[in-house]
């Protein structure tokens, strides 16, 4: 039985020599498939270069740059706007095939398709 | 007698996954959103001498399911997100909300209707409201 545990960065504030990077945490629907699993992630307004999506032992994050949607107005001196990252972490079981990953980011939503490892697919076996 | 039911002026109006939770100086007063107490999309409105900026989180949604529509000097953004197709799935999580959405909200007097333009990118939904030339803060000098 594999269940989806997921770890959440609550407090993601960074303090950078420059800015302070506000971390969003987006909202996540996950499916589970007969093969596969398929994670969709909310992160409209990201600058697409900067969507990265990486699995590193068992766990996968996701984070990307949000775009300045306002213009900075330099006559107000004060950048009212920090800049934003989405980042969010996953645990992923075991039967999780971590080596092909296929994601695509389409209407601000970023799709995740892991694919479960070959052992683990329903196989039918035949009665002789 | 008629009396509109009018909301809190700061009605929670950027949802916690919304990155654009920031506190803007020039939105006190100006804005009533009068549909009832609605957050969703979350939206932002940012007002300069120039015009008013809207700007929409709505991710998923495709431009023809969404509409933008100016009337009696109300904005109202509203549409439908479709929940994808997955066959024989099982539903590990779902904190992402389909369905249909529609928010209202007031523009002052100064806005040019004519001139008011909107364009989709990435799931964010921007529109730009120019203010009139007569309505644009002058300034006089005293001879």
């Amino acid at each position: 039985m594999t269940k989806e545990i997921e770890k959440a960065k609550i407090d993601g504030t960074e303090k950078n020599t420059a800015d302070t990077v506000r971390v969003v945490r987006p909202a996540v629907d996950i499916q589970e498939l007969a093969d596969s699993y398929v994670v969709r992630l909310d992160i409209p307004g990201a600058e697409k270069e900067s969507i990265a999506a990486h699995i590193n032992e068992s766990t996968l994050t996701v984070s990307a740059k949000v775009q300045d949607r306002f213009q900075r107005d330099p006559a107000i001196g004060v950048d009212n706007f920090p800049p934003a990252e989405y980042r969010r972490e996953f645990s992923l079981a075991d039967n999780v095939e971590t080596q092909t990953v296929d994601a695509a980011y389409e209407l601000g939503v970023l799709k995740i398709t892991l694919k479960k490892k070959q052992q683990f697919l329903p196989k039918e076996i035949k009665i002789l | 007698m008629l009396f509109r039911y009018e909301p809190i002026v700061f009605d929670q109006m950027f949802s916690r996954t919304s990155p654009a939770e920031w506190a803007l100086p020039e939105i006190f007063t100006q804005f009533n959103f009068v549909d009832r107490p609605n957050n969703y999309p979350s939206v932002n409105v940012v007002e300069n001498k120039e015009g008013v900026l809207v700007v929409a989180e709505i991710p998923g949604v495709l431009k023809e399911d969404v509409k933008v529509q100016l009337q009696d000097g109300t904005l109202t953004i509203s549409g439908e997100r479709k929940q994808p197709e997955e066959k024989d799935s099982d539903v590990l999580r779902r904190e992402i909300r389909y369905g249909s959405f529609s928010r209202t909200i007031e523009l002052p007097e100064s806005v040019e209707t004519e001139k008011v333009t909107a364009d989709c990118a990435n799931g964010v939904l921007r529109i730009s409201l120019p203010k009139r030339e007569a309505a644009k803060p002058k300034e006089i000098s005293i001879r």
